[in-house]
């Protein structure tokens, strides 16, 4: 048995190319934001989850980063867990602080996802990425991110007739949400003529397809949904379903058909919550290729398969739409931050359901507001899937 | 460090033409590579050595402009699929990057090196 936990607040240090900051500078600014947010000082913390990535390769924190990082601010003798599922080490660690306050066993629990990816050597970053495959079977293939994204949405592309412009109209759609995010890399909104005419990485994929480079942190403040007045008299966030899975063997061609881990683990995530894609009002996706967002649009349920382009076209997911998807600019704008960005967009999502997020605020079908959000991050590559995918679904 | 595969993939019976080296489910009979220690399909721990088809179908292909460390692009990569239901990312041969004139499900043949190594190569049969 679990019981209720809320999201008593989230926070962020703006994502973008910090080549002078430390991890700990960057966390610094995270965690404060969120202990303000959620009125709880440090010291109140009882347990805390820290994902990261890369840190090993870029800055040698290899191991205990958590303990070193959090030791700068102050935070020490409190259980810390290293958490790392590539992309997806922000939810995971999201996901574990729930569970410590949802078993009973701790009432107010911290998450922390900050990572630092820029460093002034595109090789090396990518090489780092690429880490998050099996690096004995790929060995010698060249095997990259966007070359493995871009394999896969050429066979999306050819089966439902989709063509480059269509997914080039996703980074469209979320710069010009990305403009509204003061916390945003990107702030600029791209034209259609912009996202195809910058450089070519591997085709389809032009360099504003993917997710850029960059460093940032995000936090969030997890207690039991009872303590929430203890805290704070902001709306209560709660957390309403979760659903996480490893990918299934889905490389050969005989099982192109297996299903994918984004969608068993939103059907997870939605059983728990009690709610349907239908029910959705704001949605977070993992969007580190802009194709990628057309296929979850699909695993999630928001769309009919084949479906997802015409959807996109036709407005249904921008901020006025039917079902705003990447209100924060997604990954394309807000950036990617690889152990940081599951966080970011749980905190777009409360600052979405509590009417905190100014220009970027969807109506909600009430129009006074979403009630119900969910989040889908995903990370790494494993045998054709996602390695990790956690779905998260937020109500207030 | 460079990562190595879990053994050596690729063995030759005779050095002038290295296979790459799958495994064999002695239970099931599926193909994986590179080789398992326990069978996906029926979790069986007998898996033998087993030469995969030197020849496969081209699934996909793209050139890839950026690429990790110890890698130069531009790239031809793709992927590659054998007669063992099995799918390979590989990097392509003998294809000019910046006019590739490959075409879905055309005839590729394995390029693989020998000694041991885990490296392999597709190049399209002309």
């Amino acid at each position: 048995m679990v019981r209720p936990v809320a999201v008593l607040g989230v926070g962020m240090h703006k994502f973008g190319r910090y080549v002078e900051k430390s991890l700990k500078e960057l966390a610094l600014v995270a965690v404060d934001h969120a202990s303000k947010d959620a009125g709880v000082p440090f010291a109140a913390i009882q347990i805390a989850y820290v994902g990261n990535a890369y840190a090993g390769l870029i800055t040698g924190q290899e191991s205990v980063r958590g303990q070193v990082i959090l030791r700068s601010l102050g935070i020490s003798g409190i259980p810390i867990v290293n958490v790392e599922n590539a992309c997806a080490s922000g939810t995971t660690a999201f996901f574990q602080a729930w569970l410590a306050v949802a078993s009973g066993m701790y009432d107010v629990a911290l998450a922390l996802g900050v990572e630092k990816l820029y460093c002034n050597d595109t090789p090396r970053s990518m090489g780092a990425i690429s880490s998050s495959a099996d690096v004995e079977e790929l060995a010698g293939t060249g095997f990259s991110f966007p070359v493995d994204y871009a394999l896969r949405i050429q066979q999306y592309m050819r089966r439902h007739g989709i063509t480059q412009e269509q997914i080039a109209k996703v980074v469209v759609k979320n710069t010009t949400n990305g403009a509204f995010n003061p916390y945003a890399q990107y702030q600029v909104a791209r034209s259609l003529e912009d996202v195809l005419a910058s450089r070519l990485i591997a085709y389809p994929l032009t360099l504003l397809m993917c997710a850029p480079m960059g460093d940032g942190a995000a936090a969030a403040i997890l207690c039991s949904s009872d303590a929430v007045r203890r805290w704070t008299s902001k709306p209560v966030v709660e957390v309403a379903g979760v659903g996480l899975c490893s990918g299934l063997p889905r490389s050969r061609p005989s099982q192109a058909t297996v299903e994918s881990a984004t969608a068993r683990a939103a059907q997870q995530a939605f059983e728990m919550a009690g709610v349907g894609p239908r029910d959705l009002e704001v949605v977070e996706v993992h969007d580190a290729m802009a194709p990628a967002e057309l296929i979850y649009y699909e695993e999630l349920g928001l769309c009919e398969p084949g479906e997802a382009a015409p959807m996109l076209e036709r407005g249904e997911t921008e901020i006025g739409g039917l079902i705003p998807v990447n209100t924060g600019g997604g990954l394309a704008a807000r950036g990617h931050p690889v152990g940081a960005t599951g966080l970011a967009q749980l905190a777009e999502l409360v600052w979405q359901l509590r009417g905190e997020a100014g220009a970027r605020q969807v109506p909600g079908k009430s129009g006074k507001g979403p009630r119900v959000a969910l989040a889908q991050n995903a990370g790494g590559l494993v045998d054709g899937d996602s390695a990790a995918v956690f779905v998260h679904v937020l109500k207030r | 460090m460079t990562p190595r595969a879990q053994e050596p993939s690729s063995q030759t019976s005779s050095p002038a033409s290295p296979a790459l080296i799958g495994g064999r489910c002695r239970a099931c009979e599926q193909i994986a590579f590179p080789r398992r220690l326990v069978c996906a399909r029926c979790s069986g721990r007998e898996l033998d050595p087993c030469p995969l088809n030197p020849q496969g179908k081209l699934a996909a292909f793209t050139v890839a402009w950026a690429a990790p460390a110890g890698f130069d692009p531009p790239l031809v990569q793709g992927w590659v699929d054998l007669s063992e239901d099995i799918r390979l990312l590989s990097i392509i041969e003998g294809v000019d990057p910046r006019e590739p004139r490959l075409k879905i499900g055309q005839l590729m043949e394995l390029v693989v090196e020998s000694g041991g190594a885990s490296g392999y190569r597709c190049r399209p049969v002309e």
